[in-house]
């Protein structure tokens, strides 16, 4: 049974990417996936790559870490390359019978596959290098200018870090469940599709009444803890700008204007297999 | 000692699940007044009203009649709710169902987070807690990697960061294995010296004999209080509470019966077995008819 499971990874470290703010890092996040869509030839993928390279060394994240994000995407990402490489017309450089793999096939699908890689492997080191609590706090601080049309900041924030912390508790209920199904002999493994997700029924439905009995009881628990929702709540570990995290959103935006001017072709260099 | 918890009348009825049903009357007019810095303890059969008292007590449930005051605030006014909860702390049965953070130590300050506590001061009030429920080396661990016992403790210092007069435990013993059990009779035992009332919701008969005072209820009601040498010596009443002697009591009656002379004021196995040996040290009275 996995015990120690979190969603996404953290990967416990001291470095000056982990020891930055986690709004910084989230916004970094998001700015760095709209910029890899702005990206428009080599030397761009090149740039971006270099950067996040930068960015993985300083991290202290071994590599091969953040390459197992990339498992469970791997069958998405080889398809995706699969078909873009026999879509595309243009010069034909190898012929199987009635597809052919044209030049402009080959580039869009070196560069998509690239783009996925670089999104993955970006992302991935926003978790592997934040806390999931700061990741939640984060979050709220930057939804909150939101507050005002209405998005319930604090509560999205309490919802992600209670899923959190859930999660293993949940996972523990069924595995417990499914062992009192098993010995009543019930059987999760033969059949085919249809008669395995029919025997998941047994299972999912104590499961659910459970997971109303937990919420009941933590309610409770979370009221008798004079919870009241985000108004007046101090923090253990407040977050605060410093210096360091300046100096991140300085970086940051050298790098977002680099890559729009570079992909609009306004730098005296060439752009190399265009697309 | 001064009145610290005073309920006078108390009546709590559950909702009607559906309009054909009645509603279901947990609590039936039922006084008590509590003592500051006793421990008291609550007995009496599932469904006898002791988690819907409990929640009585710090404005989890208002009174549907009668009163409860918390050191002079009624729970029924609004303006003193946050004031009486942070006052009368709650540790409940289920240790996984009350954390709410995946880390010890940003559980146990999620207390003083919501009374809007300044962060230095979340800090060390924090590290007090856990010192005294004994979860401070574990403060950064995972909560769903710890045993019942530390899982439990860390509840009790989420708690006990509040900084709370009384703490109340839900049956919170009674989820744990015997280890799990001592500590957190320990530590009960270490609030009680440091002043803190505590009322100990519980179905072990051992941990009842320790109070001060035993509560006994049945049907919304309390049919039978005193300390516990008192209610113990009642069997009639306690049989019909549902209830099962204390082991040691229950060797005790053996012993007089073989002509032992066990007075009554031993209670725990503990003291039993040193009264034993100490008698038996003293020379030996009359133990051979
Ligand atoms: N949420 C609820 N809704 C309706 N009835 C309830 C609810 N909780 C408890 N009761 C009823 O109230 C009575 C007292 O329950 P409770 O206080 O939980 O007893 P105890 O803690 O002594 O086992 C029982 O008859 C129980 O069925
Ligand atoms: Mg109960």
């Amino acid at each position: 049974m996995i015990r120690d499971i979190t969603l996404g990874q953290y990967y416990d470290a001291d470095s000056v990417i982990h020891r930055l703010d986690p709004r910084v890092k989230i916004v970094a996040a998001f700015v760095y996936l709209v910029m890899i869509f702005f990206v428009r030839d080599f030397i761009g993928y090149l740039f971006v790559g270099a950067v996040l390279a930068a960015v993985i060394i300083a991290s202290g994240v071994p590599l091969r870490f953040i390459a197992r994000g990339m498992r469970p995407i791997m069958f998405i990402l080889l398809f995706t390359f699969l078909i873009n490489i026999f879509m595309y017309r243009g010069a034909v450089l190898v012929r199987l019978g009635p597809l052919s793999i044209t030049d402009n096939g080959l580039k869009q699908a070196v560069f998509i596959a690239l783009r996925l890689v670089l999104l993955i492997f970006g992302t991935s080191l926003l978790t592997y290098t934040t806390k999931p609590m700061a990741l939640t706090d984060g979050i709220e601080s930057l939804l909150r200018p939101l507050r005002r049309i209405g998005v319930p900041a604090h509560e999205i924030a309490m919802m992600m870090s209670i899923a959190l912390r859930f999660i293993p508790t949940l996972l523990e209920e069924t595995d417990k469940i499914m062992k009192a199904q098993q010995a009543r002999g019930a059987d999760f493994e033969s059949g085919n599709l249809f008669q395995r997700a029919k025997s998941l029924i047994p299972l999912l439905i104590p499961l659910f009444v459970n997971a109303f009995r937990i919420a009941m009881d933590l309610a409770m628990a979370m009221e008798a803890r004079c919870y009241r929702g985000g108004e007046g709540r101090t923090r253990l570990h407040p977050m605060k700008y410093r210096r360091s995290d300046a100096a991140a959103y300085v970086l940051l935006i050298l790098f977002a204007v680099l890559v729009i001017v570079q992909s609009r072709g306004l730098l005296p260099i060439p752009m190399l297999w265009e697309v | 000692m001064k009145t610290f918890i005073s309920i006078e009348g108390l009546v709590y009825d559950y909702p009607a699940r559906t309009p054909e049903d009645q509603p279901v009357r947990a609590i039936d007019g039922l006084d008590l007044h509590i003592r500051e810095g006793s421990f008291t303890a609550v007995l009496g059969m599932n469904g006898s009203g002791k988690s819907t008292l409990a929640k009585c007590l710090n404005g989890l449930y208002v009174a549907g009649d009668g009163r409860v005051l918390v050191d002079g605030m009624d729970t029924a006014d609004d303006a003193n709710v946050w004031k009486i909860r942070s006052t009368v702390g709650m540790v409940f049965q289920n240790p996984d169902n009350q954390m709410v953070s995946s880390i010890v130590e940003d559980d146990v300050a999620f207390g003083p987070e919501n009374l809007g506590v300044p962060s230095e001061k979340i800090r060390e009030r924090i590290d007090a807690a856990m010192k005294a429920a004994g979860i401070f080396e574990q403060r950064h661990r995972k909560v769903h990697l710890l045993s019942g016992g530390q899982k439990q403790r860390t509840a009790i210092a989420g708690v006990l960061a509040m900084q709370p007069r009384c703490v109340v435990f839900d049956e919170s013993t009674a989820m744990l294995d015997p280890q799990g059990r001592a500590g957190v009779m320990e530590i009960i035992e270490d609030l009680r010296r440091t002043g803190i009332t505590t009322i100990l919701i519980t179905h072990n008969m051992e941990e009842a004999v320790r109070a001060d005072r035993v509560i006994v209820m049945k049907e919304g009601r309390i049919i039978l209080e005193g300390p516990p040498a008192v209610v113990f010596a009642d069997r009639r009443q306690i049989e019909a509470a549902g209830l099962a002697l204390p082991a040691s009591l229950t060797v005790r009656d053996e012993l007089i019966k073989r002509g032992i002379p066990v007075p009554d004021y031993i209670l725990e196995m503990d003291a039993l077995a040193e009264w034993l040996v100490r008698t038996a040290e003293a020379g030996e009275p009359d133990d051979e008819d």
